[in-house]
């Protein structure tokens, strides 16, 4: 009887463990199909996971219920100076690894719970975006497998200088080498992180950081007060250039200029939808310098690039060849930038970006970016590569201001 | 129900996920169904330990032995029922407690029966005037001492327990050996050689009449004089002795079946079955872990339980489980409800109307989650998928049984697929 009853519960004990599934995995993800332009509940493949049930891989590890505080006057009462103090003194509560519960049906992996289905699609858009970048030229070795916080609880200054939860933003930290999915509050939408473009918008932030300051937590653009107009206007310019670099990389990644759309709804999304014209203006030329850092919007001048690029790609039909010159011309703009320091404007972007795009598209990169940028004074003098590239196009000054 | 898209490019390197999973789960049924029932056999000899006594067998090992629970039982756990498991006779050289059951006359009090004669005390120490001094009749007096009568003279009934266990004629029953000895044996073996000396004395210890028929002592007359009480009335009230050496002797058979009976027929001793069911309702929270890193999330729960109690200290239980959540934004939305079933079968432990109940089991969820995706204006879903997962479940029940109102308060720990939940609910309901 005792033996029999021993054995039972050995049985049942044995029937209660199921081993972490490692090596591919299939699970029920929302996943973006690019026939319809729409996320659907879709059976992926997660091919780079190491520990399904905590959500890490070769690509990134999911870390849950993590406070992190960005306190300046904190930070400055404790005299942080590098990026290692600056993590420990913002990190609160490291948090853990998240747990995916499943249900294993059929060989596929069926999320128990919003958190779950939501964890399992945040690791799928992340692999998807790694894939993306790798089909750009992106090695392990370029980029580490930073954590993704997933719904930490996020405080940092308002516009008033109260500490206030972040939410409904997603973002990459790169003093803390680590991307945040912060919660959702009033976004009632698809939540960011399940939108692959957003997802790989945060990810080019990684990239850009990583090829333009070799992966500095505090790139030397800013390392300067903003008090000083030469260092805000390169500071300003250049979180444009990052944001419109990875609007465009985004909408590539899903191949739709309109990917903040699933998210945002289209009223919020539409300034950054990068199928409209955006032109540089003066109302812009004249932030760059002037803006204070926290009221600095980087997004419209970020448009006007990243909508360039898009449209360039759209004209010689091969939006993938686009994007691996743009990727390729990341590292070469990092140099050019830090060569120029505060001569860095918007023509030295140009002027590099343009370089980098491979000479059957180049006259029509020229004749777009050089006629979105017109607001910023950029000129066919100042842009050597283009000075032979003609293109009839839409221009800005057709369409009006 | 599965209808969900397939991104192509990333099925396409799709092979079966590397899961160890162990269904064995008839195995498991089958185990515990066996068990059960060679539990409920253990358990149904219970209400019989006399028999497990003659036999010579000792009753399965209770979770808490009825050696050491039973001298702290105070008096009236008569009227508590006890499991019919710690309700064993007593041994026949333990010390009796129950008036009814004769204890042998032990040796200070009754000399033994190869020594009866040379310690047969002289006429004159007897009682005087009782009639023909025979060296039986003059014992009979010392037995039948005012100052510690014997306890066959206030309790009639013979130990039914020495007769069923000694029916050999050549060691004859105990009951021979009392004072009041039944005068069935002089009326089965009318020897006139050796008369039977309880119809020719009326107290005396007929064992040794019976056993060592002194050919010298002079046979008993056929009809016995006058019984003690009629000749001359003594004193000190006897009034039950005259009375119960007269009375007509009952058949061996009769006297067995009564003793059975009677051992069978303490309602006071024993309860009447000893199983019980009992289904109550429960309500409580189910502590799952959580799946955004935050530890466990406790979510209300509410179901059945049922159990019935196999025998006194073997119970099995059965627990039917639900819980609900749903989380999500207006576009995607995971709705979830979680049935647990789960099985145990532990020890019981019972401490009057109180019972505890430590056991372990197996245990199936059902989880069956419906998503519901819509996403500018096409959407899927819902899409529901059931699935079920084995598990082990194993816990502590205490309740409380008040008449037929039955409440319990139960904790369980629940491990499947890996995880640790914890179940806590109370519960009312009613017991049979």
């Amino acid at each position: 009887m005792r033996r029999l009853l021993a054995a039972l519960v050995a049985a049942l004990a044995c029937a209660a463990c199921s081993a972490d599934p490692t090596g591919p995995v299939t699970v029920l993800a929302l996943a973006f199909d690019p026939s319809d332009l729409h996320y659907h509940l879709s059976e992926v493949q997660l091919r780079s996971l190491t520990s399904v049930s905590s959500m890490s891989g070769d690509v990134t590890s999911l870390v849950g219920a993590a406070t992190l505080v960005v306190d300046p006057q904190a930070l400055a009462a404790q005299g942080v100076t590098t990026a290692d103090e600056f993590k420990r003194a913002v990190t609160q509560s490291p948090g853990g690894p998240v747990t995916f519960l499943y249900a294993q049906s059929g060989g596929v992996l069926y999320p128990e719970d919003f958190d779950s289905l939501n964890e399992a699609t945040t690791y799928y858009n992340f692999e998807k975006a790694f894939d993306y970048f790798a089909s750009l030229g992106l090695t392990h070795q370029d980029l580490a497998p930073y954590p993704v916080y997933y719904f930490p609880d996020f405080r940092r200054p308002n516009a008033s200088g109260a500490l206030t939860q972040a939410k409904d933003n997603a973002l990459f930290y790169p003093a803390l080498k680590a991307f945040l999915v912060l919660p959702f509050d009033q976004l009632q939408a698809l939540p960011l992180s399940m939108n692959l473009g957003v997802v790989a918008h945060e990810y080019t932030h990684a990239v850009t950081n990583a090829k333009l300051y070799q992966a500095d937590s505090l790139p030397w653009p800013f390392q300067h007060d903003s008090s000083d107009p030469e260092w805000a206007t390169v500071k300003h310019l250049l979180r444009s250039v990052d944001e419109g670099l990875a609007d465009y990389f985004g909408a590539n990644a899903v191949g739709d200029p309109r990917y903040l759309e699933h998210s945002l709804g289209h009223d919020e999304s539409g300034p950054r939808d990068l199928a409209a014209q955006h032109c540089a203006t003066p109302a812009m030329a004249a932030e760059l310098p002037g803006a204070h850092d926290d009221l600095y919007d980087p997004y419209p001048l970020g448009s006007v690039l990243g909508g360039a690029l898009w449209r360039t790609g759209q004209v010689v039909n091969d939006r993938q060849a686009i994007a691996e010159d743009v990727f390729g011309a990341l590292v070469p703009l990092g140099i050019a930038l830090q060569q120029a320091s505060t001569s860095v404007d918007a023509a030295l972007v140009v002027e590099t970006l343009a370089a980098g795009i491979r000479a059957s598209a180049r006259p029509v990169a020229c004749g777009l970016l050089l006629d979105r940028f017109a607001g910023l004074g950029v000129t066919r003098d100042r842009v050597p590569s283009c000075a032979k590239s003609t293109a009839p196009m839409p221009t800005c000054a057709s369409a009006g201001p | 129900m599965r209808k969900v898209h397939r991104a192509d490019a990333d099925v396409r390197e799709r092979r079966p996920v590397s899961v160890r999973r162990v269904d064995c789960a008839l195995l498991l049924v089958l185990a515990l169904v066996a068990s059960a029932a060679r539990a409920q056999d253990e358990g149904g000899e219970a209400p019989e330990p006399a028999a497990a006594d003659i036999d010579g067998e000792r009753p399965p090992t209770p979770f808490l032995t009825p050696q050491k629970q039973r001298p702290d039982l105070p008096p009236t756990d008569v009227f508590v029922a006890p499991p019919p498991g710690k309700q064993r006779p007593p041994p026949p050289d333990a010390p009796v407690k129950k008036p009814r059951v004769v204890k042998p006359p032990k040796p200070p009090r009754t000399p033994p029966p190869r020594t009866v004669a040379p310690r047969l005390p002289a006429p004159e120490s007897g009682s005087a005037g009782r009639g023909p001094a025979s060296p039986p009749v003059e014992a009979a007096p010392r037995k039948l001492d005012p100052e510690s009568p014997p306890a066959a003279l206030v309790q009639p009934a013979p130990p039914a327990e020495n007769e069923l266990r000694e029916p050999n004629p050549e060691s004859p029953p105990a009951a021979l050996v009392q004072p009041a000895p039944p005068a069935e044996n002089a009326l089965r073996e009318p020897n006139p050689e050796s008369p039977p000396a309880a119809l020719v004395q009326p107290a005396p210890p007929a064992e040794n009449a019976l056993r060592e028929p002194n050919p010298e002592s002079p046979p008993a007359p056929a009809r016995a004089p006058p019984p003690e009480a009629d000749v001359a009335p003594e004193p000190r009230p006897r009034p039950t002795r005259n009375a119960f050496v007269l009375e007509a002797p009952e058949p061996v058979e009769d006297a067995a079946a009564r003793a059975r009976a009677q051992d069978h027929d303490e309602p006071d001793s024993r309860p009447a079955h000893p199983t019980r069911f009992a289904a109550t309702a429960a309500l409580g929270a189910w502590a799952m872990q959580a799946s955004d890193g935050t530890g466990h999330t406790v979510r209300f729960t509410y179901g059945i339980r049922a159990g019935y109690e196999l025998s006194d200290w073997l119970a099995v239980e059965l627990s039917v489980l639900r819980a609900t959540a749903s989380a999500g934004t207006a576009a995607v939305n995971v709705g979830a409800s979680y049935q647990l079933i789960s099985a145990r079968l532990g020890w019981l432990y019972a401490r009057g109307p109180a019972k505890v109940i430590v056991g372990v089991g197996p245990a199936v969820a059902l989880d069956d989650v419906t998503y519901t995706v819509v996403d500018g204006g096409t959407g899927d879903g819902p899409l529901s998928n059931l699935t079920t997962s084995w598990g082990v479940a194993g816990g502590v029940g205490f309740r409380m049984g008040i008449s037929s109102l039955e409440l319990r308060l139960d904790v369980d720990g629940v491990r499947r697929s890996s995880r640790n939940e914890l179940v806590m609910t109370a519960g009312i309901g009613v017991a049979l």
